[in-house]
């Protein structure tokens, strides 16, 4: 039997990695597929599955196969996402004539597919925090208030960047990436609203603090002197 | 395991008992002898690993009882053609002739060019699109002991050729 290995990392309450040393095919691939169905199993309604592929060496049609009936469960059946990762050249040469590449998301790295993921989880946070609180006041405070306990994702990272800058970024970069990531972007709060008030601030205190007593003080000094020369 | 060799021809025919514990060591020989003796790159050596697999699995399952053996046959013409053919001895239930395999190949092509988005079903992939569309010639031949031989070849092109 050919050696294979996989390796299950949960990432979120919501979404699973599994990572595949070793080759796939007909002298393993029955044996082990039950493994992949357990975790799918265990993903809830819309969350999400990536397939990191960098250590698999070989994988024959009925391990394609069975990639489609993962994808079928995990997209079709739960309405998540399933996302291939880091295949190997070989690997996506042969998913890519069986058409596979057309269906199934691809990236080449795993933090790219975790990107994604987390895009989808902590937009969705961030809106929530947004939609309720000044920009400003969303800081390190706002991580803690994340709900789902086993996120790896690094949601501070996201959230430190102060204002709304950062969630449009992200919106940039992943956007040629993702073709089916739900439109959460379009809910973000549109970064014109604080910037206003700031300006505001500064004109007003300009007015009130100009130093209108200095200026009579010094005139009349400036009258005496004169007046004392003359 | 036999060879022979003439100038730049060589042809080489292995047995194999019919379990997919044997094939992994066949995709490795097919690995050395595409990448040191054909003139293939590299990234058709990984191929002719999948399609050889795909023959060798078919013939396992589809034409051979536990306990038979297949044969598979390389013939190389350094530099110009590489030739693969598997055959088995046509005794499982499952079994089909050539005609009936040249049906079959021709409704699964029918059948994936109205499905652009391809099957989700887990099997059918190897003959008609791994095997189809990774060689020049597809062709299926009935043996005197009554089973089938699959035979494919495929010529170097410039963009194939080992750089």
């Amino acid at each position: 039997m050919s050696p294979l290995q996989i390796l299950i990392e949960q990432l979120s309450a919501s979404s699973y990695m599994l990572t595949f040393i070793g080759q796939m095919d007909e002298s393993n691939v029955d044996s082990n597929a039950p493994t992949v169905y357990d975790v799918i199993e265990k993903i809830p309604q819309g969350g999400s599955l990536i397939l990191n592929f960098s250590g698999l060496t070989y994988m024959n049609s009925k391990s394609i196969g069975y990639t489609t009936d993962f994808y079928n469960k995990v997209v079709d059946e739960k309405g998540g996402k399933l996302i291939v990762a880091e295949s190997p050249e070989n690997i996506l040469d042969i998913l890519t004539v069986v058409g596979l590449t057309n269906i199934i998301t691809f990236t080449t790295s795993v933090a790219e597919a975790k990107a994604i993921i987390a895009g989808e989880d902590t937009q969705e946070s961030i809106v929530e925090e947004v939609t309720e609180t000044p920009t400003e006041e969303i800081s390190a405070e706002a991580p803690q208030e994340e709900t789902t306990p086993h996120i790896e994702i690094k949601i501070p990272e996201v959230l430190t960047q102060s204002t709304e800058e950062k969630i449009v970024e992200e919106k940039v970069e992943e956007t040629p990436v993702v073709e089916n990531i739900p439109a959460v972007e379009e809910k973000v709060i549109p970064a014109e609203q604080p910037t206003p008030a700031k300006t505001t601030e500064i004109t007003l205190d300009e007015d009130e603090e100009f130093p209108w007593t200095i200026l009579a003080i010094g005139g009349i000094a400036i009258i005496i002197l004169i007046v004392m020369f003359l | 395991m036999s060879t022979q060799q003439h100038a730049d021809n060589t042809k080489i025919s292995i047995s194999i008992p019919t379990h997919a514990y044997f094939i992994s060591g066949i995709r490795d020989f097919t690995m050395n002898l595409v990448k040191n003796m054909t003139g293939f790159s590299e990234q058709w050596a990984y191929r002719f690993q999948a399609v050889i697999d795909e023959l060798c699995n078919n013939a396992i399952e589809h034409g051979s009882l536990p306990g038979d053996e297949i044969k598979i046959t390389f013939l190389n013409v350094k530099g110009q053609t590489l030739q693969i053919a598997v055959e088995d001895l046509g005794r499982a239930e499952t079994s089909k002739n050539a005609a009936a395999m040249r049906l079959y190949l021709k409704e699964k092509l029918e059948e994936q060019a109205t499905n652009v988005m391809g099957s989700f079903s887990i099997r059918g992939r190897g003959l008609s699109q791994i095997i189809y569309n990774w060689s020049d010639t597809l062709e299926f031949f009935d043996t005197p002991e009554g089973g089938l031989k699959v035979q494919i070849s495929k010529s170097i092109q410039k963009e194939e050729a080992k750089k």
